[in-house]
């Protein structure tokens, strides 16, 4: 008879096919994918610069408004359905809630780090294969023969630097991963709504709701999750610091709504 | 005197229907969701005004801010979710039908949406104007930050604060409040139409049918409003020979004829199925 562990074990690879295999993840990423996609043809293309198209896209554009909305369609209402149905009750004869709840929060976590970081990386690859530093454009940050930024890329910008210093590679690697711990965090705030609030337009919703109120209230807090996304302002490395703290902070809320939802059942 | 019962049973379940759906967490989140896309909007408005330190007419931003694009495409997202279980079939669906007769129910679930139009409508109007008083005035006259927005021909303000206002022919023709009016008025057509639309394709047809719908007539408004010019603000209508009044004149002909469908329709539909 398979022990404990290895249930638990066969139970994390399932939940994280699942968070993977299904029509939200997909319409979450395909969903990002087009406005990158969109954000980069009206705004980037044929501009000559991988390092401005890419800044562009994922900084100047304001697509970071809507961005909660992709991560939070993938795994984290699942719960919902599995409460309300009562089967999450089958769950519970055979684990305790403690592991029902690592075992949900890490699928949820990959699950929407994946539909923001993905997306990112293949607009990033396009920009890259794409935009061929043209003219004179000897550092591909938008200088022409003379130096004059023809571009407008401020180049006292962090990402610039790095791009710079490091390379372009560095650069997309930074920005997948931002992307990431946005996209898990944030996945992670609708798995917490989900499981206080058994109800999927809560969890699909209040997300959305709580990120734009931030927006609006700490417009220029190192805290904002918008601009820790974007990294420029506080950052990359502080950025990822700090995307990693949100990420902690909602899972430790989601695993005290896994322990008092799951308590009685 | 059998007319008089007929209406005030529609009415009261009309009102029966907002107390119970009032109470759902649907409605609550959409609720949310449209006051959370009217903060946004708020936000870059208010952002400019106080960037050059000039106070606004309290009743200014409502009528701004419908002309946004972020209003017209996602304020109704809001309302969608509010009245998205459309027909509204309830457990307690049947003993009203047997009750009052399926033309009465039907009176009064066009009532009931007609009233969440209104309510959310008002929330947003309400919500603007209260978001305004910290920074704002209140009178007739319309503030100097508007005036520039709406006379600022180079786009140098659209492009830095992410708000415009082509409104140079309303503040000429009318005064704030009749601009906040004729705006409210605008916003509740519209949303009442795609409601009573979800409401009578949901009801003949089932709800995937009443969702396309609806998705059609918003995507392809948005899309007109681009290639064809054909907007939904009535800052584009105010010429001062009455023009702004066609579309709602408009709206209410289209709604009146889905209503006359509904009653029709609603003898015949399977009311179990829905």
């Amino acid at each position: 008879m398979e022990g404990a562990e290895g249930m638990g074990m066969k139970f994390l690879r399932e939940d994280i096919k699942r968070s993977f295999a299904n029509p939200g993840f997909f319409t979450g990423f395909f969903g990002l994918g087009a406005l990158l996609a969109y954000n980069f043809v009206t705004e980037s293309l044929h501009s000559g610069s991988p390092y401005y198209a890419i800044v562009n896209i994922l900084a100047v554009s304001g697509f970071t408004v809507f961005l909660p909305v992709f991560p939070v369609l993938g795994y984290a209402s699942r719960f919902c359905g599995e409460y309300e149905s009562g089967y999450y009750r089958l769950i519970l004869a055979r684990m305790k809630p403690q592991k029902f709840a690592r075992v949900r929060i890490i699928s949820v976590a990959l699950s929407g780090g994946a539909i923001v970081a993905l997306p990112y990386l293949f607009i990033c690859l396009l920009a890259v294969a794409l935009e061929t530093p043209e003219m004179a454009d000897m550092n591909s940050l938008g200088l022409n023969a003379s130096g004059v930024n023809v571009l407008k890329i401020p180049e006292d910008i962090e990402m610039a630097k790095i791009g710079m210093t490091y390379g372009i590679g560095l650069m997309v690697a930074l920005k997948v991963l931002l992307g990431f711990l946005f996209g898990a965090a944030w996945a992670l705030v609708g798995l917490a709504f989900a499981v206080w609030m058994p109800n999927q337009y809560v969890a699909l919703i209040a997300p959305f709701v709580l990120y734009e109120s931030l927006y609006i209230l700490m417009p220029s807090n190192r805290l904002n999750p918008a601009l820790l996304v974007r990294g420029d302002d506080a950052g990359h490395l502080l950025s990822a610091a700090l995307g990693g703290v949100w990420l902690l902070a909602a899972a430790a809320v989601a695993m005290a709504g896994f322990k008092r939802r799951c308590r009685d059942a | 005197m059998r007319k008089v019962i007929k209406i005030s049973m529609a009415v009261r379940i009309a009102f029966g229907t907002l107390r119970q759906e009032m109470g759902s967490l649907r409605v609550i989140m959409g609720y949310l969701l449209g006051m959370t896309f009217l903060a946004l909007a708020l936000n870059d408005f208010f952002g400019y005004a106080m960037d050059i330190k000039e106070p606004v007419n309290i009743f200014e931003a409502f009528v701004v801010m419908e002309n946004q694009g972020i209003a017209g495409r996602f304020w109704v997202l809001g309302y969608l979710l509010i009245i998205a279980n459309a027909p509204f079939v309830r457990r307690n669906t049947y003993m009203l039908l047997y009750r009052s007769g399926r033309r009465v129910w039907n009176t009064g679930m066009l009532l009931y949406v007609l009233i969440q139009t209104f309510a959310y409508a008002g929330c947003l109007a309400v919500g603007s104007v209260a978001a305004g008083i910290p920074c704002g005035f209140f009178g007739r006259l319309w503030s100097s930050p508007v005036y520039l927005l709406a006379t600022n021909a180079s786009g140098a303000i659209a492009e830095k604060y992410r708000v415009f206002f082509e409104g140079a022919a309303m503040m000429k023709h009318m005064t704030v409040l009749q601009a906040f009016g004729i705006t409210f008025l605008y916003l509740f057509c519209y949303f009442a139409f795609l409601g009573i639309l979800l409401y009578v394709c949901n009801l003949v047809l089932g709800g995937f049918w009443g969702l396309m719908a609806v998705a059609t007539v918003h995507l392809g408004g948005a899309v007109l409003s681009f290639t064809a010019g054909l907007h939904q603000s009535p800052v584009y209508y105010v010429d001062g020979a009455g023009s702004q009044w066609r579309y709602p004149g408009m709206i209410c002909g289209f709604i009146f004829v889905m209503a006359l469908v509904s009653m029709a329709a609603v003898e015949r539909v399977d009311i179990q199925a829905r």
